[in-house]
């Protein structure tokens, strides 16, 4: 509670300096991992923001919100991919429940890459506590925004952050 | 221990020269508790305690460092703490990742060994009652890499148990040392093997463990791409020599633990498969997969089987069937044999599961279950769950859920009439999108094992209710509340794989995260 307080005291002092709301976890840089997809496949957050944003979903087979959440990420995913968009799940069953992420992706028709997070080192990294916790990085390799947990209708706010990331500038998009 | 203490001393330096480091960027995540209430009948109603964890992580360039401070405190000033539960420091490339301090790892399958936490699962120590975040980590050094093919992992330093409140500060016991050496073959194959040496507090008794694996798939051996069958098995022994390393030994008196799993892919169809064998292989350190299903329904997660790998085999098979644009059909047929004090026991389930849902964002989504099963470990002969929830979407990104359970068991009892309960749940949410949502939550059960030791000399038995109301609500971007009043259930719950007793909670409680 203390360690709240005085993040709230923080973070109401504190005064972006563009004047944005913008706050400490949008500037952030996301950080760097490496790691096999289910299918064996290696995969390094650098290389694909090589290719445009990453959209980072903590989750897991147990995780009812997640089930939901899901297909909405991979229509998401399926409409921006042209685009260079990458959606990445990162399921954090532990070994308990290892041997049914494939089969659970398949029954959901997921196509995007899902890594086995085994001993929970990304999530230390990004510091997720709940699921799902859902993270869009920009090709700077920075934060966009970061959602914890998950509420039907909540993937239009984020589909809308992904549209904004891939819109042109507005310098090259305005008519000469 | 002086790897430890070595380790220490680098993390703690690390993260008091944490401040100098002024273009380090910092992270942070809170988590706070606050309750009113009380847990057991001896204590009083009006208590109050509160538990904070805080977790901060620095970055500089390939270096990163961090610490946990959890403090826990009550109304009644007894076993109270405020402590650095965590700190360490890592610098990582491409190719290799050195840490010390508190670590997280897994060799195999957990057969041999595992540490990780359960992030936000805030348990209560039995007895004391002080509260702390689980979390098994290890206290030590880390060192990992790859080159081309090859990858190694080596670790030293004492493990974390999870069991207990950190009043004296962390608690740690015991030395390991060893590593994972692994090498990856062409068509996505995996061949390696594991480790451990083991001395206990004391120093008074050393063992060796090891375990081989291997991770392929037969069919993208061959070249068949249509379908997929990958393949895992790990097989793992204890104090063995090297010629008796390789017997693959299964019998009852030898030390050992057997895991395999595959799965099958084939078009709209996905089965998975595993089977255990353990024998004399509760470590403390490990955590091998315990083959029972993992349900997100109240009723049924509850009603889960906790692996004791002293002595237990079983399988675990789960078939799933999808129809696009409808739904699917998942069955899970599960079964875990065990020994425990020399008597043969039974956990047994099946599980079957129904969903409908035309798509992403569909008006309205249905699931319905049904689980059939025994669980002698537990004492009960005769058991079935079944329940369903459904959500409707309605205008203003609004949505409402109902879910309905419903659960019959007969126990067991050496002499007389068996006693049977049931167990019934009803649950109402009401959420909206980026606002929030309200959750009311009504449960009944007349198991008489949980009646109130007040009305347990009346024979018949007393029904206990469980009603409470849930607001969740996200607080601009960086914090997220849930006030939680009412009375909460005790027993076994399982998140993540990882299964632990709740303690009973009467009166209001505030939960509130905040990260930066």
């Amino acid at each position: 509670m203390i360690g709240s307080i005085a993040l709230l005291a923080l973070h109401l002092t504190a005064r972006p300096a563009h004047g944005a709301p913008a706050l400490a976890l949008e500037r952030a840089r996301a950080p760097e991992f490496r790691a096999r997809t289910v299918t064996g496949e290696a995969l390094s957050l650098a290389k694909l923001l090589e290719r445009g944003p990453v959209l980072l979903d903590f989750w897991a087979t147990w995780c009812r919100p997640c089930l939901a959440e899901l297909p909405e990420l991979e229509a998401i995913g399926r409409k921006y991919r042209a685009s260079g968009l990458t959606v990445v799940g990162v399921s954090e069953d532990g070994p308990r429940n290892f041997a049914r992420v494939r089969p659970f992706a398949s029954k959901l028709g997921l196509t995007f890459p899902i890594v086995l997070d085994e001993d929970g080192r990304i999530q230390q990294l990004y510091q997720v506590g709940a699921l799902p916790t859902t993270v869009l990085i920009d090709t700077a390799g920075m934060v966009v925004t970061v959602r914890e947990g998950y509420r039907p209708g909540e993937s239009r706010e984020l589909e809308a952050a992904v549209a904004k990331l891939l819109a042109p500038p507005a310098s090259e998009a305005a008519p000469r | 221990m002086r790897v430890a203490a070595v380790a220490s001393a680098l993390a703690i330096a690390a993260c008091a020269l944490a401040p100098v480091a002024a273009l380090a960027q910092v992270a942070l995540r809170d988590l706070a508790i606050a309750q009113a209430g009380r847990s057991k009948l001896f204590q009083p109603q009006n208590r109050t305690a509160l538990y904070d964890q805080l977790n901060v992580e620095a970055a500089l360039g390939r270096v990163r460092f961090g610490f946990r401070y959890e403090s826990d405190e009550n109304s009644e000033r007894t076993n109270t703490y405020r402590v650095f539960t965590q700190r360490f420091a890592e610098v990582a490339d491409e190719h290799v990742r050195a840490r010390v301090g508190s670590f997280y790892d897994l060799l195999g399958r957990g057969l041999v060994q595992r540490a990780f936490e359960v992030p936000d699962v805030v348990l209560a120590e039995p007895g004391v009652l002080a509260r702390y975040g689980f979390s098994r980590e290890m206290d030590g050094v880390l060192v990992e890499g790859e080159a081309g093919p090859f990858a190694a992992k080596l670790l030293a330093g004492q493990p974390g148990f999870g069991t207990s409140a950190p009043i004296a500060g962390p608690v740690h016991s015991g030395e390991l040392g060893g590593g994972e050496a692994s090498v990856r073959l062409p068509r996505g194959a995996r061949i390696g093997g594991t480790y451990l040496r083991h001395t206990n507090d004391t120093g008074t008794r050393q063992n060796e463990l090891g375990s081989g694996f291997v991770d392929f798939d037969p069919l993208r051996l061959l070249n068949l791409g249509s379908a997929s069958l990958p393949l895992y098995a790990e097989y793992a022994q204890l104090d063995r020599s090297w010629e008796q390393w390789w017997r693959l030994t299964m019998g009852d008196r030898i030390p050992h633990a057997f895991y395999a799993s595959s799965n099958l892919l084939w078009g709209p169809f996905a089965l998975a498969a595993e089977w255990k064998d353990y024998r004399r292989f509760r470590l403390g350190f490990n955590d091998p997969p315990s083959l029972t299903r993992e349900h997100g329904f109240s009723l049924l997660n509850r009603s889960t089987h906790v692996l004791d790998a002293e002595s237990e085999h079983g399988f675990q098979l789960e078939a799933a069937w999808s129809v696009p644009g409808w739904g699917s059909l998942t069955v899970n047929q599960t079964r875990s044999d065990g020994t425990p004090a020399g008597r043969e026991l039974r956990y047994e389930e099946t599980y079957w599961e129904l969903r409908f849902s035309r798509g992403p964002e569909a008006r309205f989504e249905a699931t319905l279950y049904t689980d059939r099963g025994l669980d002698q470990f537990d004492f009960v002969s005769d058991r079935d769950v079944y329940g369903g929830a459904a959500t409707v979407r309605l205008p203003a990104d609004c949505t409402a859920t109902l879910e309905l359970a419903r659960k019959d068991a007969t126990g067991v009892v050496a002499f007389g009439r068996p006693p049977s309960w049931s167990d019934r749940l009803l649950g109402l949410s009401v959420a909206r999108a980026r606002w929030g949502s309200a959750a009311f939550q009504w449960e009944r059960t007349r198991d008489p094992r949980e009646e109130d030791p007040v009305r347990a000399v009346d024979p018949q038995v007393h029904a206990l209710t469980f009603a409470s109301g849930t607001v969740t609500g996200r607080l601009g971007d960086h914090y997220n509340a849930t006030l939680f009043y009412g009375k909460r259930r005790g027993g076994l719950a399982c998140t993540a794989g990882t299964c632990y007793q709740v303690e009973p909670f009467k009166g209001a409680e505030l939960r509130l995260t905040a990260r930066f």
